[in-house]
């Protein structure tokens, strides 16, 4: 009984870091930048399929694959933002917001064009066999992706709290004119920070489409989870993020362990729902927090 | 959509057009259209793209022999996006702006119910190529006098496969179903043919057309100790479902019912480690063509299949295209004039051997196909046992 109670949290916390993984780069594109990017997905997806074609066809090594399909997702985000979304900043919100919808159709079938719709296996290097603590089994791949999803998220964090360049970025959504007038070039940063949010999301597919597989719908999921996710944690929140992943993995591993697997998805939005009646602001968000 | 669909045509008209040389008589004739629904997108969409490659051949080998009636087949793809509500959005465009006499399709039970009311409405054939919840033949469904089905229901599964239940020694099982009205159908189906055979259901627990995580489901299996799982649900999934299990160090009898996932397929996507004794319904072995109805046909199409370099893990169902399109080639055939009444009609008389096997329609509208049951064994493909569709046949009119 108990055992069965500690792996369905353990398999909860792997989940949840999966989660956590996926909404990380929507916070900072969605929760500071306030794109409302139903691209996010695709951009997880570029990233896993980026991996794909690098190591399993052609031959890199796997970390040197991860690292490249992450700058390849970057520089995608980077050019979207140059082409597209600049032209659009000063339109109202739904403007942009369409153009995402419309970047999510169009990348998710040139990827059914370019790779075929059959889901690819990443044979990445880590041990299939399951690591064993008495009764409790997790594989080193999840382990692997969880600790990297925390790493990068902290790292995401302390970036923008701490660096020259991550208070410009601040500053730059705070107020645009302000920040223009006292130097910064705020088109630079627009382009940097809808890049490094794309790189996050490319990240988390890249490692994500490792744990489990590659195809080109598999954006859907993660956009949902993500949004879910980013809107629990505090929109822009990091830790947020973690937290919010992490409580969402616990709650549909019980809910599907103890309730029903049927509901998985449905008791995963009743628990934002109430959190949402309980903190509108999410989890770590400041109260009045808008633009 | 629309790119994949403008270059789809494209390349189909191109290929008509090199056709065409070949057979003048169907060069200067209209070609006839027939409507192929599949989810193109979304999550099953690996599945549907097989389906609509095994489609495409059967039409090109109905062409390159002069066509139906002296004209040419033309196929009009259609996506449905894996949801049921796009599937009648297709259906009507279809029907309404192309104006086909028939329409294959929609892969899933929920997609191919969804436009099935539409339809009858129009009185537009329907030859059903995938789905097998029992709904879709049910005299009390609406649409269902439209329907024509080549693949099986989850209880002519159930009876082709039940008998094997005690000799595999599968008492206590936990249920793995996707949460459609397939996996539901399936899962009643199968649990009275599991009772019937002396084995227990301990729990059943639906997935998400999307999930990827099985671990909740897969640890109450463990904890309430069952020796067997049975899995309804696609490919890709059912190969992360058989991995998960070992990354859990749940070493139990598996079973997966559908038709869609087998052993090359699971063996490509999970690796042959946790494929490894895996069981799987099947209805069509690409290795044995003297296990399908039409051997001649079979062989025509794996040689097809490997020369258009398409995944192989996809071979067993683009078959159900393959079929679906001979069907109704011969339908119009038989109808004399390429009309939706004169269609329906024919598909009733209709007496054909296919890919699936002995291929003809009850009262119902409901065909009875080969049951395979085939194993992975030692990372390959293997067979346990077959019961043909001339005995099904043979069992019902006993009945």
């Amino acid at each position: 009984m108990l055992a069965e109670l500690v792996q369905h949290v353990v398999n909860g916390l792997i989940l949840g870091g999966g989660y956590a993984l996926m909404g990380m780069g929507l916070t900072l594109i969605f929760g500071i930048m306030r794109v409302v990017n139903f691209a996010h997905g695709e951009l997880f997806m570029l990233g896993a399929f980026f991996l794909y074609t690098l190591f399993s066809l052609g031959g890199v090594n796997f970390f040197a694959a991860c690292l490249l399909a992450v700058a390849g997702v970057a520089l995608v985000g980077a050019i979207v933002e140059r082409l597209i979304l600049r032209r659009l900043r000063d339109q109202p919100i739904e403007i942009p917001m369409l153009a995402m919808v419309a970047l999510s159709v169009i990348f998710q079938n040139a990827a059914i064009l370019l790779w075929d719709p059959s889901p690819k296996t990443v044979r990445h290097p880590f041990s299939p066999v399951p690591l064993t603590f008495g009764p409790i089994h997790v594989v080193a791949i999840r382990v692997f992706a969880g600790a990297v999803a925390v790493a990068l998220i902290v790292g995401a964090h302390l970036f923008i709290q701490r660096t020259r360049l991550g208070r410009a970025m601040r500053a730059t959504f705070q107020d645009t004119d302000m920040a223009r007038l006292t130097g910064v070039d705020v088109d630079r940063i627009y382009m940097f920070t809808f890049g490094f949010g794309a790189a996050l999301a490319g990240a988390s597919g890249a490692l994500l489409g490792a744990v489990f597989w590659v195809y080109p719908a598999m954006g859907d999921l993660a956009a949902l989870k993500s949004f879910a996710v980013v809107i629990m944690g505090g929109l822009g929140n990091f830790p947020g993020a973690i937290v919010g992943g992490l409580l969402l993995g616990v709650a549909e591993s019980l809910g599907a362990g103890y309730i029903s697997s049927g509901y998985k998805d449905a008791i995963g939005f009743v628990l934002i729902i109430l959190l949402l009646v309980w903190r509108p602001q999410g989890l770590f968000g400041k109260k009045g927090l808008s633009r | 959509m629309k790119i994949f669909r403008v270059i789809t045509l494209a390349a189909l008209s191109a290929f008509a057009g090199v056709l065409a040389i070949g057979a003048p008589q169907a060069q200067t004739k209209t070609p006839i259209k027939v409507g192929l629904i599949q989810p193109l997108s979304g999550p099953v969409a690996a599945s549907g793209s097989y389906i609509t490659n095994g489609a495409r051949i059967a039409t090109d080998r109905v062409n390159a022999k002069g066509g139906v009636l002296g004209r040419p087949l033309e196929l009009v793809i259609e996506d449905n996006k894996s949801d049921p509500a796009e599937t009648r959005n297709a259906a009507e465009k279809l029907i309404v702006r192309d104006k086909v006499p028939v329409i294959i399709g929609a892969w899933g039970s929920s997609m191919t119910l969804a436009m099935m009311p539409l339809a009858a409405q129009h009185g537009i054939p329907i030859v059903v190529e995938t789905s097998s919840s029992g709904k879709i033949t049910d005299p009390k469904t609406p649409g269902q006098k439209v329907v024509s089905r080549i693949s099986p229901t989850s209880e002519l599964e159930a009876v082709g496969a039940g008998a094997l239940i005690p000799k595999l020694g599968m008492k206590k099982i936990g249920y793995m179903a996707v949460n459609t009205d397939w996996g539901r159908g399936a899962v009643a189906a199968f649990g009275e043919a599991f009772k019937k055979n002396g084995a227990t259901i301990e729990g059943v627990e639906y997935v998400g057309q999307a999930d990827t995580d099985f671990y909740a489901q897969l640890t109450k299996f463990k904890a309430a100790g069952v020796d067997s799982i049975v899995i309804t649900d696609d490919a890709p999934k059912t190969a992360k479902m058989l991995q998960q299990m070992k990354e859990l160090g749940l070493n139990v009898k598996v079973l997966v019912t559908g038709g869609s996932a087998w052993p090359d397929s699971i063996i490509q996507l999970a690796g042959p480690k946790a494929a490894e004794g895996a069981m799987f319904i099947n209805f069509y072995n690409p290795y044995d063509h003297a296990m399908a109805g039409d051997p001649d046909a079979s062989k025509a199409y794996v040689k097809e299949w490997k020369k258009r370099n398409l995944p192989w893990i996809g071979i067993v169902e683009g078959m159900r295209g393959f079929d679906a399109v001979n069907v109704v080639a011969k339908a119009i055939e038989a109808a004399k004039e390429p009309t939706a009444p004169k269609i329906m009609a024919a598909l009733k008389r209709i007496e054909m051997r296919g890919l699936y096997g002995l291929i003809k329609f009850d009262q119902n509208g409901q065909s009875y196909c080969n049951i395979i049951v085939a194993q992975v064994k030692d990372g390959k493909y293997g067979v346990v046992a077959m019961t043909p569709s001339s005995k099904l046949w043979e069992m019902s009119a006993a009945k």
